[in-house]
């Protein structure tokens, strides 16, 4: 996936089993990867189509996060992210790319049918599962360790039992259980016809998004439940905090250096941390 | 007027049920062709699938299930003591 990843508390047969599983899910669901099941899919013209249970199994999830979020993660940018540019390994493209941008391609998630593991899209629907799809791994990572353990990979944490998490600006919080993940556009970004691009794309729109934030850190149930909840609530600007309140999640937003923290974030962590002093 | 004979009213009652059985087969072809027409996507009278906007796992789904719900859940933290060093990092990767 080109993360590293972290794992504490487990086994040797664990790590193996864990290092087994991210190798698989860079397999399945590579961009990059000609021969992964990803592109196969997408390359295939057929309207339906069975695909594995792995794939499947995310696919679900990543419909699931957008019925949740009313759309704003969607498993649907393939075509969107390529016409930003992010076609090849990030470490290749050019920093300046000259070519024209490509046509914003919005997400169609609701033209999708899935059932068990049939498939049933549009021709042409180029499906992109990464916005699920590392946070799952860590996820599921997680539940093959058997005692208390920490995953992390690329930013996104889930632990059982208990770990200190680095937060983005400074500042850390201890997780005892749960996931944490962080979205911004901070990173992987490049120019590509003049214009600054990044890998967070607004479905509505199929280009890259804008936010007032740089940076949106969410805690919840789970790592893929709190990096769809921190993707939405960066695109959702300023609704972000408020969106997540209603939900009861600590969301924590970085403006310019400056941290923003939502009612749940105050809550659960300000508010424990004054009693305790 | 003569009588149809036997043969004659076999044959009639023979092709009066051709004439059904063309007729349903017909109607069936019809109805299929609707309902197939009515479940594709692109065609569907409602584009929204019938998801629930309620919560969800959030985790690693089976992908024996349709349940297509998502929870966000809730995690469990409390702010750092500083008594131990940073394990991991959140961050943009």
């Amino acid at each position: 996936m080109g993360v590293d990843v972290l794992v504490c508390g487990a086994t040797d047969d664990e790590h193996a089993a864990v290092r087994r599983l991210f190798d698989e899910h860079d397999r399945v669901f590579s961009r990059l990867r000609p021969r992964s099941e990803l592109n196969r899919v997408n390359r295939d013209p057929s309207e339906v189509l069975v695909l594995s249970p792995l794939f499947a199994g995310a696919l679900r999830t990543g419909l699931g996060a957008a019925a949740a979020t009313d759309g704003l993660v969607d498993p649907t940018l393939g075509a969107a992210i390529e016409a930003a540019g992010y076609d090849r390994d990030f470490a290749l493209l050019a920093a300046d790319d000259e070519r024209p941008v490509g046509p914003g391609v919005p997400g169609r998630w609701r033209s999708l049918r899935l059932s068990a593991r049939l498939l049933s899209r549009p021709p042409g629907t180029a499906l992109d599962l990464n916005g699920v799809v590392k946070a799952l791994a860590v996820d599921a990572a997680l539940e093959l360790i058997a005692g208390d353990a920490l995953v992390a990979a690329g930013g996104d944490v889930a632990t059982r039992g208990g770990a200190v998490v680095g937060l983005p600006g400074g500042g850390s919080l201890r997780l005892l259980a749960g996931g944490i993940a962080t979205s911004g556009t901070t990173k992987r970004r490049w120019r590509r016809g003049g214009e600054v691009q990044h890998h967070l794309l607004d479905p509505r729109t199929g280009r890259p998004a804008a936010s007032r934030w740089d940076e949106v850190t969410v805690a919840a149930g789970s790592c893929v439940a709190a990096d769809v909840a921190a993707k939405a609530a960066f695109l959702l600007s300023r609704d972000g905090p408020d969106w997540l309140d209603e939900r009861g999640l600590p969301g924590r937003f970085l403006e310019c250096g400056e941290v923003v923290p939502n009612r749940a974030w105050s809550k659960a962590l300000l508010e424990h941390e004054r009693a305790a002093a | 007027m003569t009588q149809p004979t036997r043969i004659e009213a076999a044959r009639r009652r023979a092709a009066g049920a051709k004439e059904l059985a063309v007729a349903s087969a017909a109607a069936g072809f019809i109805a299929v062709l609707l309902l197939a027409r009515a479940g594709h996507p692109g065609h569907s009278a409602s584009s929204s699938p019938s998801r629930s906007n309620s919560q969800s796992t959030g985790q690693s789904q089976s992908e024996s299930s349709d349940d297509d719900s998502f929870d966000f859940g809730s995690a469990s933290a409390v702010p750092s003591t500083g008594s131990g060093g940073t394990q991991a990092q959140s961050s943009v990767s």
